[in-house]
């Protein structure tokens, strides 16, 4: 088995139906997979869901991706889709809304300051009030500084149409934000 | 929002603010206990997977209710009769039902290079002569080289006939040796440890091609009329390919694999 797994990659050996390699992918990329959640859905418990189904529909679906050299942008194909099939879970549930700036000042110790952690607290109440659309495509630009390129091959989009479905997103938050904001 | 005790840091939503926004909201790792439920969660839909395929899952039901006529037979004299007959191999004739021809790309292909479809299947052992790689599957059946089985492939097909097997209700194309790779689909071994369920595994492919497919077992989806729920639309008989897999050694049935015909 070990020589088997020589000169292989984890993503290789995992699409070949290794649970080891499947778990070292599982724990390299939870975070990152929760955090694209968290900022697409800005709800910790949507975001945990989200993750979850991604993993679980990576499993199932790893044996069909072609080019293992693309297994993050792929995974990441995969875990925007997780989002919206929670975000449409979530629109059929009664959403209970707990003001969050109060608590988050006291529980969190992220070495953030006290300004942005506000500004992050609008962020989440204003993508609440995005389309699904919206809310992915400025997570997947801003979260981690992705280029509008590769923002399109994740979402399997022209660049023209990421360009333009950017831009009316972030017409749109900085509506939301203002609201918000009591502007 | 009420009771904000800080100020945002206020001006314009640049991109500066709004990638600092971002940064604050996502600044925290995924709870301690996500990890290990996703595996869990990963580990159960691959059981759940291979306990469908091995037979047990709902599509196993499926099988057994249109194969009512068989299953009620196993236990019978009938049924025995037919298992026997089967066995000794006394004059069993399987004639497929697909009609005459070459079989189409990709399907199974006997040594002696003859296409299957509408052939009487002769009763010495036929092995798989090329790759086939199942369409829309991550199973692989490869030639079985010098393999030998330990169950006939009479035998093999004996557990259709009596209802074990889940099988198509029509003879089938072909019944071939091959060793059989499935990335796909493993079982939980007696340590909790995932296997996969068939790796380089000598098998008896029992191969149907261009069937009607089985309620609920695959085939192109089907598209609801625009005009309304009760307006008919003429619709295509959706045709399906299926393959089910006997251990050549062991004669345990371990699973059919259903899809669309190609």
């Amino acid at each position: 088995m070990d020589e088997a797994r020589v000169g292989r990659s984890v993503v290789d050996l995992a699409r070949d139906g290794d649970s080891a390699a499947f778990e070292s992918l599982v724990r390299t990329r939870m975070d990152a997979t929760y955090r694209l959640g968290l900022a697409i859905l800005g709800d910790e418990a949507d975001a945990a869901d989200a993750a979850q189904m991604t993993f679980v529909a990576a499993w199932r679906q790893l044996p069909r991706l072609r080019d293992i050299a693309r297994f993050d942008a792929w995974l990441q194909r995969v875990a925007v889709n997780s989002c919206r099939t929670v975000l449409r879970t979530r629109s059929r549930r009664r959403i209970r809304e707990i003001p969050m700036a109060a608590v988050a000042a006291k529980e969190r110790g992220l070495g953030v300051a006290a300004p942005v952690r506000a500004d992050a607290e609008l962020l989440r109440a204003a993508i609440r009030h995005l389309s699904s659309d919206h809310s992915t495509i400025l997570a997947l630009h801003h979260l981690d500084g992705r280029p509008v390129a590769e923002v399109a091959e994740i979402l399997s989009i022209p660049i023209g149409t990421a360009k333009s479905r950017l831009f009316k997103a972030r017409a749109e938050l900085e509506k939301a934000l203002q609201k918000e904001e009591g502007l | 929002m009420t009771g904000r005790p800080i100020q945002p840091t206020g001006g314009v939503w640049d991109d500066e603010r709004l990638a600092d926004a971002y940064c604050a909201l996502t600044a925290r790792p995924a709870p301690a206990d996500l990890t290990e439920a996703t595996l869990a969660a990963t580990a159960l839909a691959a059981t759940a997977l291979a306990a469908r395929r091995e037979g047990s899952g709902w599509r196993a039901l499926v099988w057994r209710r249109r194969r009512g006529p068989h299953a009620a037979r196993a236990g019978s004299f009938a049924g025995l009769s037919m298992v026997a007959a089967v066995v000794l191999g006394a004059g069993l004739l399987l004639v497929a039902t697909n009609g005459g021809g070459r079989a189409p790309v990709g399907a199974p292909v006997t040594r002696s290079g003859q296409a299957t479809p509408g052939s009487v299947v002769p009763t010495q052992a036929n092995a798989l002569a090329v790759e086939w790689k199942i369409p829309d599957s991550s199973i692989t059946l490869s030639p079985p080289g010098n393999a030998v089985p330990a169950i006939s492939r009479d035998s093999a097909y004996g557990l259709c006939l009596i209802g074990v097997a889940s099988c198509a209700p029509s003879n089938p194309t072909a019944i071939q040796l091959a060793s059989a790779t499935d990335t796909g689909s493993r079982k939980l071994d007696p340590s909790g440890t995932l296997v996969p369920l068939m790796s380089n595994r000598l098998v008896w492919a029992i191969s149907w091609l261009g069937i009607a497919c089985p309620p609920g077992g695959g085939g192109p989806a089907t598209r609801p009329s625009p005009l309304g729920a009760n307006t008919p639309v003429a619709t295509v008989q959706p045709l399906c390919d299926e393959v089910a897999f006997v251990d050549a050694h062991s004669g345990a049935f371990i699973f059919t694999f259903t899809g669309s015909h190609h």
